[in-house]
């Protein structure tokens, strides 16, 4: 038997355990998401949540009970995010805006008259597609997609989160929201589902 | 022409960011008006909808809710129970009597009370990152005990280990010492930054690990390829007490010429001083 060094568990300690728990520990799956698709690894998304909850759980003293955890921790990976896993990957090739903008105006027109908005067209996509299409964002504009999108945060919380004002966000969404049309789009036509322009 | 603030607006009614019932009707009203803004509408909904309903999202992997569970329960603080007194008992020094005792005894108890060091423990306890050395280390320590992680290179000669460490591209002079009573595992190198780090283990006689994770100074210091926190680096450089006891796991962290050094063990800490404290 190991000689250890005997240790009470400081009750207050146990009683942060017990909010830390209950406040924080549900939204994992939406920080792994988050994660996963910033990075592009599963293990750096593993590190990355795992670092995430153990800084708030540091931190959890400095947490205003009833305010929105989900965000508070999503703020606290975009920390870690930014100083230990970005700089070492590689950005999304750069695109070029007034192309995508060209290519929408032209096919987005087209298809309203059409008559087709391209909904059935887009339903015949495959989800990795659809999750390819928004991987091939730049990151600024995929953060916000995936905020407001999928994790269905405001426009001030997400703000708050890539640290710009609200008008920002605002056409950030607009024009990621083009880019990921263009996308889809294109893979529509590549697999017949959508007419050639 | 396209008016892009009126786009803009379009994309606030979409994601249901106008709380003004007002300007929700204006902007309808706008819609039905302008052809290319209902299109816009239509569009940037359908994209929401489509990117909501068939975003493949991935689950946590169970593995990751236990490794978050178990290492959030290894930073609970320990400490002793509080301990209270009760004040009532020390009220005669509120006596005028003694006042001018009790503000002498205050100040010289001031003056001499020792100041508050920093624990070592506590710490270690505060490094984090997935670059930091001591993190890496304890993750390795509890991979090779689990059987996670093997030594990559098996020898139970130190210079071979450090022959194998060598071939490998590790640049650094390593330091693996020799011990009659423990028994030389193995070594394994890894890369980082296009580093090369080493690492070897040892086996007790009664079965318990002994970890070693080494690398040099300027990697730590300069390049920062691999971190440590500023305090524990502070720490080790001045000579204190560089050893503790987390949870069951005896930590030794020290500068060996010019290699950190960060040494794990779930074996007595004692043995662990006597044997690596002495060779350093």
């Amino acid at each position: 038997m190991l000689p250890v060094i005997k240790e009470n568990i400081n009750p207050d300690e146990q009683q942060k355990y017990a909010d830390f728990e209950k406040e924080a520990l549900p939204h994992m799956n939406a920080l792994y998401n988050f994660a996963l698709r910033m990075t592009g690894d599963a293990d750096d998304a593993d590190d990355l949540v795992q670092e995430t909850y153990l800084k708030a759980f540091r931190f959890f003293d400095k947490f205003e009970k009833g305010t929105n955890a989900k965000a508070w921790l999503f703020r606290i990976l975009k920390n870690s995010y930014i100083n230990e896993y970005r700089k070492i990957k590689k950005e999304p090739s750069k695109v070029d805006y007034n192309d995508i903008e060209n290519f929408y105006e032209n096919i987005k027109s087209n298809d309203v008259k059409s008559n087709h908005l391209v909904e059935d067209v887009f339903n015949n996509l495959l989800d990795d597609e659809i999750s390819e299409a928004i991987s091939s964002l730049p990151e600024d504009f995929k953060t916000v997609i995936i905020l407001s999108d999928i994790e269905g945060f405001t426009y001030e919380e997400i703000a708050d989160f890539v640290d710009c004002p609200i008008g920002t966000v605002r056409s950030r969404l607009h024009r990621a929201r083009k880019m990921l049309y263009v996308r889809l789009h294109k893979y529509a036509q590549e697999k017949g589902y959508a007419k050639k322009d | 022409m396209i008016n892009n603030d009126l786009i803009e607006q379009v994309t606030s009614l979409v994601d249901n960011e106008i709380k003004d019932e007002k300007e929700v009707e204006r902007i309808l009203l706008l819609l039905e008006q302008h052809e290319y803004l209902k299109i816009e509408y239509e569009v940037q909904s359908l994209v929401k909808n489509t990117i909501r309903t068939r975003f493949g999202t991935s689950e946590a992997p169970e593995y990751l809710w236990n490794r978050v569970s178990s290492e959030l329960k290894k930073n609970i603080i320990t400490s002793p129970k509080k301990k209270y007194f009760n004040l009532e008992h020390f009220s005669f020094l509120l006596k005028p009597q003694f006042s001018l005792p009790v503000v002498i005894l205050l100040i010289l108890i001031y003056l001499f009370l020792p100041r508050p060091n920093k624990d070592f423990a506590e710490i270690i306890k505060n490094q984090t990152g997935i670059s930091n050395m001591f993190v890496q280390a304890r993750q390795n320590f509890h991979a090779i005990v689990n059987g996670e992680l093997s030594p990559q290179f098996i020898s139970n000669d130190s210079n071979v280990i450090k022959k194998f460490f060598s071939d490998k591209g590790v640049k650094y002079q390593t330091f693996v010492p020799h011990f009659d009573d423990l028994e030389l595992i193995g070594g394994i190198v890894t890369e980082q930054g296009g580093t090369k780090f080493a690492h070897h283990m040892y086996k007790c006689k009664n079965g318990k690990l002994i970890y070693m994770y080494q690398a040099p100074e300027e990697s730590i210091k300069t390049d920062k390829t691999l971190r440590l926190s500023d305090d524990l680096i502070e720490w080790v450089e001045s000579g204190k007490n560089i050893a503790c006891i987390l949870g069951n796991i005896s930590v030794l962290i020290w500068k060996h010429k010019k290699n950190y050094i960060v040494l794990l063990s779930n074996e007595d800490m004692k043995m662990i001083k006597a044997r690596f404290i002495a060779e350093k």
